[in-house]
C-alpha cells in the first residue's frame, strides 16, 4: 500500500526545493554582522555591529606604498597567499586569473592578494610573479607589508593564516575568496580552490555591480 | 575494452591528480608563465627519461618550454615511493609524450636508478 503521507511531503518538500532554487537571489547577504553582550543595569543586551574591515599601508607589486582607499567605490575581491606554496595557491591563483580575464578592463574592481611570506615574496618577487601571471596592477595587487600587520589584516578578513614550519611551504592559510561591496562590506565567503564556487562569486559581483 | 584495476596509468592518473595537478593543471596544460605545460612540452620530450628525477628531487633555475622562460623552483616529493614515481611517469609520458613509446617497466627502473 502507498504511504500517502508520504508522498504528500515528499512532493511539498520538492516543490519548496525547486521553487528556491529558481528564484536567484536579488541582493546578497551581510557577512560581516556580529553580536556583542555587554551587561546593562544587571541585564544582558545584545548588540548587533559591523566588523569592521582593516585599514593598511602596504607596498604593492609596483613598489607604491597603497593604503585601503585603493578600494573605494570598487567591488573587490581579497585573498592570501604566497609564492612558494606547494599546495593550494596555485590552483587559487588558475581560478582568480578567470575572475582576472573577466574584469581586466573594468574599472569598478579590483583584486587584493595579500602575501603571509614578507620575508621571501620581496617587492622585486611579486613584481616577477606577477609578470609571469601576466597580471596588472590597475587590477590586480600582490600586497607585501610588516608580518604583523599582514597577520591582523588576515584576521580582520577572518581569513585566518598563520606560520608553521611543518606546513607545506611554512604557512598555513584559508583557501576563501572574500567579495566585499562598494562599502568595503563582505558580501561573500567563496572557496578558491572550486571553480564552481569562483563561477558563482563572479556572478555575485555582476548582483553588485549592478547595483550600484 | 577489458578494465583493469591494476592499470599503472589509471593509479598513475589519480597519483598525478593529487601530486602535480595544482601546479600542472589537470590536462597538463601549466598556468601562465608560473608552472610549465606537461602537455607537448618540447622539455619533458628531450628530458623525459629524467621525469623520475625531476618527480623526486624537483627542478629549479630558469628552463626554457616551448620557447617560453619558466624560472621558479618546484620542491621534489621524497615522500612519493619508487612505485608511486614509476606509476606518475608512465602516466605523464603515456599522456603527454605522444612521440614516445609507452615506457616499460624496465625502462621506468633504468630511468630511476639514474638519479640520487
Ligand atoms: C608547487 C607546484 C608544482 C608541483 C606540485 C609540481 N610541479 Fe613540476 N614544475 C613546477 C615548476 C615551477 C616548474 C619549473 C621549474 C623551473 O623553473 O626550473 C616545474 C617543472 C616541471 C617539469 C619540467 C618542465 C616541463 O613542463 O616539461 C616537469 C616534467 C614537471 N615539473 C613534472 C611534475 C610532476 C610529474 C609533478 C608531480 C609529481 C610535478 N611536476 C609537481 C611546479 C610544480
Amino acid at each position: 500500500m502507498l504511504n500517502w503521507k508520504l508522498v504528500i511531503w515528499v512532493w511539498i518538500v520538492g516543490t519548496i526545493g525547486l521553487i528556491g532554487c529558481q528564484t536567484e537571489p536579488k541582493e546578497l547577504p551581510y557577512l560581516d554582522i556580529k553580536t556583542e553582550s555587554r551587561s546593562e543595569g544587571g541585564k544582558t543586551v545584545y548588540d548587533t555591529l559591523v566588523r569592521e574591515m582593516p585599514i593598511f599601508a602596504l607596498h604593492n607589486q609596483e613598489g607604491e606604498l597603497v593604503d585601503e582607499t585603493i578600494v573605494e567605490g570598487k567591488v573587490h575581491v581579497v585573498d592570501m597567499f604566497f609564492i612558494n606554496c606547494p599546495t593550494i595557491c596555485p590552483i587559487m591563483k588558475a581560478n582568480m586569473l578567470n575572475v582576472y580575464a573577466k574584469y581586466k578592463d573594468n574599472p569598478n574592481v579590483l583584486i587584493l592578494s595579500h602575501s603571509i611570506d614578507p620575508e621571501r615574496d620581496t617587492i622585486a618577487a611579486l613584481k616577477d610573479y606577477a609578470d609571469r601571471l601576466g597580471i596588472s596592477s590597475e587590477r590586480w595587487q600582490l600586497l607585501t607589508g610588516p608580518m604583523k600587520d599582514i597577520f591582523k589584516i588576515a584576521e580582520a578578513y577572518m581569513v585566518p593564516a598563520e606560520q608553521d614550519s611543518r606546513a607545506p611551504g611554512g604557512f598555513l592559510h584559508s583557501g576563501a575568496f572574500l567579495l566585499l561591496d562598494q562599502n568595503r562590506r563582505i558580501r561573500g565567503i567563496y572557496d578558491g580552490t572550486e571553480e564552481g564556487e569562483v563561477e558563482k562569486m563572479m556572478r555575485d559581483m555582476e548582483l553588485l555591480l549592478n547595483a550600484a | 575494452m577489458a578494465y583493469r584495476c591494476t592499470d599503472p596509468s589509471k593509479k598513475g592518473k589519480r597519483l598525478y591528480e593529487v601530486h602535480c595537478a595544482n601546479c600542472h593543471g589537470e590536462e597538463g596544460q601549466g598556468l601562465a608563465q608560473l608552472y610549465p605545460p606537461l602537455a607537448n612540452s618540447d622539455y619533458l620530450e628531450a628530458h623525459a627519461t629524467e621525469l623520475p628525477c625531476i618527480i623526486l628531487n624537483g627542478i629549479e633555475g630558469e628552463i626554457l618550454v616551448n620557447g617560453v622562460s619558466y624560472n621558479q623552483q618546484m620542491l621534489g616529493h621524497p615522500e612519493l615511493s619508487d612505485a608511486q614515481i614509476a606509476n606518475i611517469t608512465n602516466y605523464v609520458v603515456r599522456q603527454w609524450v605522444p612521440s614516445r613509446p609507452a615506457p616499460t617497466p624496465k625502462d621506468l627502473k633504468a630511468w630511476a636508478d639514474g638519479c640520487n
